[in-house]
Parts: C-alpha cells; structure tokens; sequence
C-alpha cells in the first residue's frame, strides 16, 4: 500500500513539472519560440523581430527564482541559419512599474515604451557554442522586483527578445525555475505573451495549441496569424465550440477573421489548434495574435487560465413524434 | 273483425302493453345520467319512441283517431299509429305532433319505424291479412324519406311467413335488418332473428343465437355497431330491461345489461342514442302507461388537461458549435443502444431513468473525449395515457392506465369535440389531425376527474 501511495506521488510530480512554467508548455505541442535577426527576411517567419513574454510570479511565492532560457545563442543546434551564423539576439528582462501596465507593453507591435519598467538584466548572444543546446540562468531575481498585477495574478517580470543583428532565426525556450541550474516551476507561476511566434513541429499532423484568454469584456475576438505556409488548418476550440475553423495564411500573408464570444466562454480560454496538414513542411514559423473588439490583444498563457478547455456540448433533448 | 286481430293482438300484448301492468314506484336519477319524460301524448295514452330521424322523434301511439271511431282490438284498445314530432336537440321544445298519414299508417296496428339515416329508407311492422285464413299477422314494411315526405309503403317481405315479424330496425350500412319475431324457431316467446340484404333481396330471418333466450327478446335497434334490444331474461331490473351486444365480424358479443337509471324495476325498452350523451327511451316506470324519456348522460369535466406524450421518442442534439465533419458524436442512449450523429432520435420502449452520455470521436487524430455529454432522462408518467393505432384509414383509441397512479373506472372520449362513450373507438379523422380529450373518473368521484390530452397527425 504505501509503495502504491509512493507511486502515486511520484507520478503526480513529474506531471506536475511537465505542465508547469515551460515556455512554451508541453501542451502547447511548439518545439521552439523563434525570434529573427532585423535583416531577415519576413517571409522567414517573423513579422517584427521581437518577441516579448511576461513571466507572473504568485503573491505567495516569496523565494529567489530564476528565467532560464534555452538554446539563446543564434548558431549551432536547433536554430535557423542563413549562410553564416552571424546574427545576434538581446534578451532584456525587465521588472518594476509600468513593466506590464504600460499599454504598449501589451501591443503586438515592439513600438512606443514597449520596453517599460525597470531594465534587470540584459544580454547579447552571438553565435556561441558555449550557450549552444544550453540553458542560460537570469537570476536569482526577488518577486518583489516585478510589477505586482492583479490581473496577471501576481509580480510580474517581461523578458524581451529582439533580433539585434543579421538574418538568422533563433530558436529557444524558457523556463521559469526556483533553481539555477535545474528547470524547477513555481507553483502558482505562469508565462504569457500578447504577440506568439513560434516554430511549427516539422512532421505532419501535428497539433499545436496555444491558449488565449478571455476576460468578461470580451464580445468578439479577431484572430490574425502571418506566413502559416497553408500547413494544414487552424481550428478554433473552447468550452462551447469544437473545431470552428478559422483564416490561415499563406506564405508571407497574413489572415484575420472574427470569432463571436458566448457567454459560457468568458472567464475561460480558447484552444487555438494549429494542424498540420498531410505535407512535410520543416521550418514554418508563425506570427499569432488575438485581438479583442477593442483591438486590445489578449494574452495567451503557457498554462491555460481555467485549464484547457473542454468542450462541454449543448445539451437538447426535446420529444419528437414517433 | 276483432276476432280477425286476435293473433295481432296477443303479439301487442306481448310486446307493448303488457309491460304497463307493473307496480308504480319512484325511482332514482344517478349523478351521472338523468332520465326525464317527454310530454308526448295524453296521460291515458301509451307512447314509445322507435327512432330520432331528421330532426323528429318517431313514435307509436294508442291515441284514439277519429278515422279509426270504433276500431278497436278485443281488449278494447285502440290500434297503434306512427307519429312524428319535431324536437329540439338544444332547448328540448316538442313541436307538434304529426301523424305520418296514410302512406304508412292503415286501419290496423303500425309499429315501431327505424329509418337508415344515410339512404332515407324507414323500416317498420305494420298487420297484414293472411289471404287464406283472414288471420292478421306482423309482417315488415319499407317506405323512403324524400324532402321530407314518406312515400307509401311497401311490404318487404314477399313471402307470407305464418308468424310475426316486427320491430325492425336497420344496420348503419343498411344490409342487415334485425326484429323480432315469434317464428316456430323461437325460444322464447320472441326472439331477435336478422335478415340480410344479398343482391336487392332479402334473405330469410335468421335467429340470432347469441342473443336469444327462453325469454322474450324484442325491440332491437342499431346504433353503430352496437346493438341494443329489450328483454325479460332473468336476473335484470324487473319487466323488460335494455340490454347492449356489440356487431363485429359477422357476430354479436354476449349482452350486457345497461345501468340504472337507463333501467328500472318496471318495463324499459327501445333506446334510442341520438349522440354520445343523449338520447330517448321508452317505459312504464312513472305509471301504468308507455311513455318517452330523454335521457341525458352528465360527463364529469376536469379543471384542466394535461398534454401526455407517451411515445417516448427524444431527439438529442449537441447544439454546441462543433465541426461534425471532423468530430462524430456517439451517443449512449442508456438502453443499450448506441446512434452516431450531432442529433439523433431515439424511442425508449418503457418509463425508467436513462443515463445518456456522449462520446466524441475526432476522424482527424483518433483521440476520444467519453461521456463529455451526460445526463439523466427520466421517463415518469403517473397519468393514464392514450394509446391511438390506426386500423384501416382510422385510429383506434385506448385509454392505457399502466402507469396510472389510480386505475379509473369510468372514462369518455372527445375527438376533435365529439364526445364518445365507447370503451376503444374507432374513429375517422378528418384533416388528418386530431386533438384526442381522455377523461377519467372514478365511480362518482366527479370532482376528481382528470383530463389528458393528445394531439394526434395521421401521416400520408
């Protein structure tokens, strides 16, 4: 009996670090967030050279932590070259006041004070074996040292990736750890972004998901998704709705069309399903927003607020005639 | 001459005046019929209804007639005629009384008429002179309603038979013609024989087996399919009582006898329904003489009524917004039986609790998200309900109490508002819809009747 109990326990740990604070998340399905060099080319995959993600750290959590970043160099494994590794990526992490409150911090475009709040922490990587297939540690960092956000359920910390230099694309992933030197989550912790870009699994039939949310004010919500390559389709799925399909772009395009807001759905978060198709697509990155009525955009959060969303149906049951 | 009448008129006592020699007593109105005499004819004169016919209520009648000054049987009474009068189904005003002349009346007795409502034609016994003994006997005779008049009469039956026959009455088809008759095959002093219609041709008189006892059976008449005729068999109310054989596939069912107040200690014959709740019946139950009663049948009227569906057909449908070419639904209905689809129909066969549930199936990657719809249905009906098959073009009806807190006793119909008395109707529809009214009651527990309903589409 207590070997069972043990199990059980173990077992629920290791979910447990499995759906935590990884950017992208497990269940997301998304190898890569992918951030271009400023001389890349759009049809690369990346429409603004910058990738911003927020990191929320609960009221209750109190200790050190860390943002881990994976394969931050631009060269070597699992990144996209052009002719020569020469590109340069800066990730720029901030804290502090207007970190996230800052409106243009939660625009889909890097313009305006986007950079907001107080710098922490900055870095330039180049073409460097040292951080090649690495992880790279940014911290220890006190909660404190974030913007506190009720909406964003606690300190918030934005980390800012931008193409510096050259045409090539980096390929990473974060991790949002207690430890320096393991991938250890935060209970409670989360990570979001308002503008997703990201590399697409290369083998076909894949299903990647990511997760907007939708607050009580949203009525409707535009979806726009840049340089799908046509890989397949792009469903929409929620508490009320199971495979809606929605606009995808083509190579270098960009697509946009609306989606009505139920009542059973605010409060909860969409499931964005991006489906390849039968084709054998490798390197296909994608541009994804969602905008409210309002042109406000909604964040999508690597562990879906309310879980991920289960379509529950509508039940009618009426009497007929025989 | 009298003497000439002397088969006749042991045949009259038999079937008419000697039911009036009975004890005069009060007699009691249950709470769902009343019976009330009509004022037709003097209070020393005997009167008994044979038919309700174009608005009019035809009539024997004993009255003296001028014409007749003198004729009398050799008890010293007067020959009976038949009358008419016309009477007003709403308000319940006599009009005043006819005599229906001499294209049917004659010098002798005439007796009861039944007339075939679809083709006009009236049927009734009148004397006939035996041409080789001068005897008078009972025989049937034919005359046809035309705007109202009647033309003369024609003797039915060709043949001289060498007993009576009398008190026709016709089948609603008109090809079975039902009286009585003291024939030598008779087992009683009368018995009910019929006669058929083959080829514009009378068959001869068959008994009528079923019906027929040691006793007097006499005065049938039609109604439908239901045929009601009087007799003194033993264990009734006392004299002649009415009793009811329904007509199907070629034979009558064994007689029941009617309640009280339609029956009494006294002599009661010839009912004459002339709808579901009302209708006319002749006894000697106020005095010594015949005389015509309207009754009337008081239907308990529920509060409300509650529309039943009994079919237990559901359709179930995911109204959600899903991608069914990508998704199937597999439904569990809770009976053992699985439908594929975002809607479906299904029909339980009986009441319970059935627990549905939903299992999604995604063509695109296999994976299944089970019971994500779940739900009880709980089949409950504490009403009776009404059962409706269709049986040659028509719907049969039947009241089903198998779930019924309470098995009523009593129950009626109402078809489209036609009020129905029979146990398991068969009715025409016409327009192909029908809002079909159940009531149900116990025995005088009028308060408590209840009223469902269902609304019934014959398809093409």
């Amino acid at each position: 009996m207590k070997k069972l109990v043990l199990f059980i326990f173990i077992l629920g740990a290791t979910i447990s670090n499995c759906s935590a604070q990884a950017v992208p998340a497990p269940e997301e399905n998304i190898p890569f967030l992918v951030t271009f060099g400023k001389d890349a080319k759009k049809s690369y995959g990346d429409d603004d050279y910058c990738q911003t993600f927020f990191f929320s750290i609960p009221k209750s959590f109190s200790k050190p932590f860390y943002i881990r970043i994976f394969d931050p160099e631009t060269g070597g494994k699992h990144d996209e070259t052009y002719k020569y590794s020469d590109s340069e990526t800066t990730f720029s992490l901030y804290g502090g006041k207007g970190c996230v409150s800052e409106k243009d911090a939660r625009e889909t475009n890097p313009i305006g004070n986007f950079k907001s709040g107080n710098l922490l922490h900055n870095k330039t990587f180049k073409n460097e074996s040292k951080y090649d297939d690495q992880w790279y540690t940014i911290g220890p960092l006190s909660p404190s040292q974030g913007e506190y956000s009720d909406e964003y359920f606690g300190y918030v910390f934005k980390l800012i990736c931008q193409g510096t230099k050259g045409d090539d694309g980096n390929l990473y992933r974060y991790f949002l750890s207690t430890s320096a030197t393991d991938n250890i989550p935060i209970s409670g912790g989360n990570a979001f972004t308002f503008e997703y870009s990201f590399r697409l699994n290369a083998s076909n039939n894949q299903i990647s998901h990511i997760y907007p949310f939708v607050d009580d004010n949203v009525i409707s919500i535009k979806q726009t998704n840049f340089d799908f390559d046509n890989d397949g389709s792009i469903e929409l799925s929620s508490v009320a709705t199971k495979g809606y399909k929605l606009k995808m772009s083509g190579d270098n395009e960009i697509a946009e069309d609306k989606y009505t807001i139920v009542s059973k759905e605010k409060g909860t978060s969409l499931d964005i399903q991006l489906i390849k198709g039968s084709r054998k697509i490798t390197n296909n990155n994608v541009v994804f927003f969602v905008t409210n009525q309002y042109g406000e955009a909604l964040p999508f959060f690597a562990v879906p607020i309310g879980g991920t969303p289960k379509y529950a149906g509508k039940l009618t049951i009426k009497p007929v005639q025989k | 001459m009298a003497k000439k009448h002397t088969n006749q008129a042991a045949f009259i006592l038999k079937f008419i005046l000697l039911i009036c020699i009975q004890q005069i007593t009060t007699f009691t109105i249950a709470q769902s019929t009343t019976v009330k005499q009509l004022k037709i004819g003097k209070s020393g004169e005997n009167v008994f209804a044979s038919d309700y016919f174009d608005g009019k209520i035809f009539y024997c009648s004993d009255k003296k007639v001028k014409s007749k000054k003198g004729i009398v049987n050799e008890y010293n009474q007067n020959f009976l005629d038949l009358y008419s009068i016309e009477f007003n189904l709403i308000n319940k005003v006599l009009g005043t009384e006819v005599n229906l002349g001499p294209n049917i009346n004659s010098p002798l007795n005439e007796g009861p008429i039944d007339f075939n409502p679809t083709s006009g034609k009236g049927y009734f016994s009148s004397n006939r002179i035996d041409s080789v003994t001068t005897e008078l006997f009972l025989t049937l005779f034919q005359t046809t309603m035309l705007n109202s008049e009647l033309e003369k009469r024609v003797q039915l039956f060709k043949e001289e038979y060498n007993y009576n026959i009398a008190h026709p009455t016709i089948s609603e088809d008109g090809l079975i013609l039902v009286f009585s008759s003291d024939n030598e095959n008779s087992k009683g002093q009368t018995d009910l024989f019929m006669s058929i219609l083959d080829n514009d041709k009378w068959s001869n008189p068959v008994a009528i087996s079923n019906i027929n006892t040691e006793a007097v059976e006499t005065f049938p008449h039609f109604n439908g399919n239901i045929l009601y005729f009087s007799s003194d068999r033993p264990n009734g109310n006392g004299g002649l009582d009415i009793y009811r054989s329904q007509f199907k596939n070629d034979l009558f069912s064994d007689p029941e006898i009617l309640d009280q107040p339609i029956n009494s200690q006294y002599d009661d014959f010839l009912f004459i329904p002339i709808n579901e709740t009302e209708g006319l019946l002749s006894s000697n139950r106020n005095n010594t003489k015949d005389k015509i009663y309207h009754y009337k049948i008081d239907l308990p009227q529920p509060n409300n009524f509650v529309e039943i569906n009994d079919n237990f057909c559901f359709s179930l449908s995911d109204d959600g917004n899903i991608d069914s070419t990508r998704f199937k639904h597999v439904w569990h209905t809770g009976d053992g039986t699985t439908h594929i689809g975002k809607t479906i129909n299904h029909c339980y066969k009986d009441t319970g609790i059935f627990y549905v549930k939903c299992d999604l199936e995604d063509t695109q990657t296999g994976l299944k998200d089970t019971s994500f719809i779940s739900a009880d249905i709980k089949i409950d009906i504490h009403t009776p309900t009404i059962q409706a098959t269709i049986e040659k073009n028509k719907i049969r009806l039947n009241a089903d109490q198998r779930y019924s807190n309470i098995n009523y006793s009593n129950y009626y119909w109402v078809v489209n508002d036609k009020i129905i008395m029979e146990k398991n109707p068969l009715v025409s529809i016409e327009n192909k819809n029908a809002i079909v009214k159940l009531i149900l009651w116990q025995e005088k527990d009028y308060d408590n009747a209840i009223g469902v309903l269902k609304k019934l589409t014959l398809k093409q």
